[in-house]
């Protein structure tokens, strides 16, 4: 058996990595930035009607909406929409690629399948959480500080410099940790539920769909374990 | 369009998130106080022993005008940095170069509390102009907050000492009570009864005495008064000369002598 002193060989595979952060990051903008936009404005909504209720005062809500995004819904939310919208696509063309027998053709050639297929999916899926993360957040805190300015009566100075109060870099940073993590987590899964993909094209939509069931449950348990590993230790 | 085309399309917009990314982080660092490359800083060391609650992070204000931050907080188990004093605490603040000249070394360093739900912050009382400004790297003792839990510790040893005192007294305290009570309710029947018209006759009488002492005191300093008291005074220093005894009989017998001496 020939030494190697990795554990595996790998080689950067330039243009299918650029493709998979071009399909699973740039053309997921749309989608992170509609849906977590109006994340931003429920949240608003929402938190102003419990300080209300409870506080009898609203001076909090930016500070907390910003808080609670930019530590738990910022991640999570958008890369659960990441895992539905490229989850079940991995997993259902590596299933295909396997049922179509591609995956002992590219063996036949010496090309291994994890280094060919999943590498540059982890790579493009890792980019992609992280850069729509970041952008939900901003979109988030923009949405949050034109309603905030709208209903309830503070400027776009004020909102900001609660948010910023209160929310510091280091939450920033925390929250791409957890971005990358889920971002693994994503075609991991996939790629082993396609791997493991039984025969026939109704194996290839069960295959789809418990990616996408297993990566939204290990990204909840993983954002449970991460946020105690940051925050309550 | 050509393969090629399309994949240089590609690249360019993966590379325009990933910088729009960037520039969205370095924003965030940048409002957030983590980075400030535009920025020119002097840093400061103050002294506690008692924080209050300031963390790494917490705002500096110069006059209630955010300036900058608290970067480092060291425990010194040993230093004496400040003469003979012994502090436990070294804050490593950061202030904005603009805030500078108003910060002089006789400037005070409270730590403070704004907001609702109490933020902590260091707040920088601007010095007398005649003082020089504090320079870039000096150390100074900041103002130690009250510590709430020491007063409230201490209260309750007061009032456990109060309870103390009470219950070794208690009979004392009952027949001292009593006894009050007993004065005010005399007290209050003498005033409610037949005697208090004669005790605010009584009253109106002694502020008539001391009106009319006030005006003859009044009158006493005038400079006219003055002046012929002092002229009976060397009258009577020159009939003294004269025959003494007689003089000293005289003033006895007329009884002169109580008023002027």
């Amino acid at each position: 058996m020939k030494f190697s002193p990795m554990p595996f060989q790998y080689k950067f595979r330039k243009k299918e990595t650029l493709e998979q952060m071009y399909l699973l990051g740039v053309q997921s903008v749309p989608i992170i930035v509609v849906s977590l936009g109006f994340v931003g404005l429920m949240m608003i909504l929402e938190l102003a009607f419990h300080m209300r209720l409870v506080l009898s005062h609203d001076a909090l809500v930016p500070s907390f909406s910003a808080i609670l995004m930019v530590r738990e819904l910022g991640p999570v939310i958008s890369c659960l929409l990441l895992t539905s919208r490229i989850g079940a696509g991995i997993a259902a063309e590596i299933g295909s690629m396997k049922i179509t027998e591609q995956l002992d053709a590219l063996k036949m050639l010496s090309i291994d399948p994890i280094d060919y297929l999943v590498i540059p999916r982890w790579m493009g899926s890792v980019f992609a959480a992280v850069t729509l993360t970041v952008i939900s957040i901003a979109v988030a805190l923009w949405g949050g500080a034109f309603l905030a300015t709208k209903k309830l009566g503070t400027t776009p100075g004020e909102y900001f410099n609660t948010v910023f109060f209160f929310v510091k870099f280091p939450d920033v940073l925390r929250c791409l940790v957890k971005a990358a993590a889920f971002g693994t987590l994503i075609p991991v899964i996939a790629a082993y539920q396609g791997f493991h993909c039984g025969t026939g094209s109704a194996a290839v939509g069960e295959a789809a769909t418990q990616a996408v069931v297993k990566t939204s449950l290990c990204i909840i348990i993983a954002d449970f374990l991460l946020t105690y590993l940051f925050y309550a230790i | 369009m050509p393969t090629n085309a399309k994949g240089l399309q590609k690249e360019f917009w993966v590379g325009v998130l990933f910088l729009f990314v960037v520039v969205l982080l370095v924003i965030f660092g940048w409002l957030m106080g983590a980075i400030g490359p535009l920025q020119s800083q002097s840093k400061f060391f103050v002294l506690y022993n008692f924080a209050g609650g300031i963390e790494v992070g917490s705002p500096v204000r110069v006059s209630g005008v955010k300036v900058g931050k608290v970067s480092k907080i060291e425990f010194l188990p040993e230093s004496t940095e400040t003469g003979q004093e012994r502090v436990s605490l070294k804050l490593s603040i950061e202030v904005s170069n603009r805030a500078v000249p108003s910060v002089r070394q006789d400037s005070r360093f409270y730590v403070n509390m704004a907001g609702i739900i109490g933020e902590k912050y260091i707040e920088i009382s601007p010095g007398s102009s005649t003082a020089p400004v504090l320079t870039n790297g000096a150390t100074v003792r900041g103002v130690d907050p009250p510590r709430i839990d020491q007063l409230l510790s201490q209260g309750y040893g007061v009032f456990g000492r109060i309870m103390d005192f009470m219950d070794e007294n208690e009979k004392t305290l009952t027949e001292f009570l009593g006894g009050m009570k007993d004065l005010i309710a005399d007290a209050n029947k003498l005033l409610k009864g037949r005697e208090r018209q004669k005790l605010l006759t009584l009253i109106d009488n002694l502020n008539s005495v001391t009106s009319d002492i006030h005006e003859l005191s009044s009158r006493m300093k005038n400079p006219e008064t003055k002046k012929f008291y002092d002229q009976v005074y060397d009258l009577v220093d020159r009939a003294h000369s004269i025959d003494k005894p007689l003089i000293q009989k005289f003033l006895q017998e007329e009884g002169i002598r109580a008023r002027i001496f």
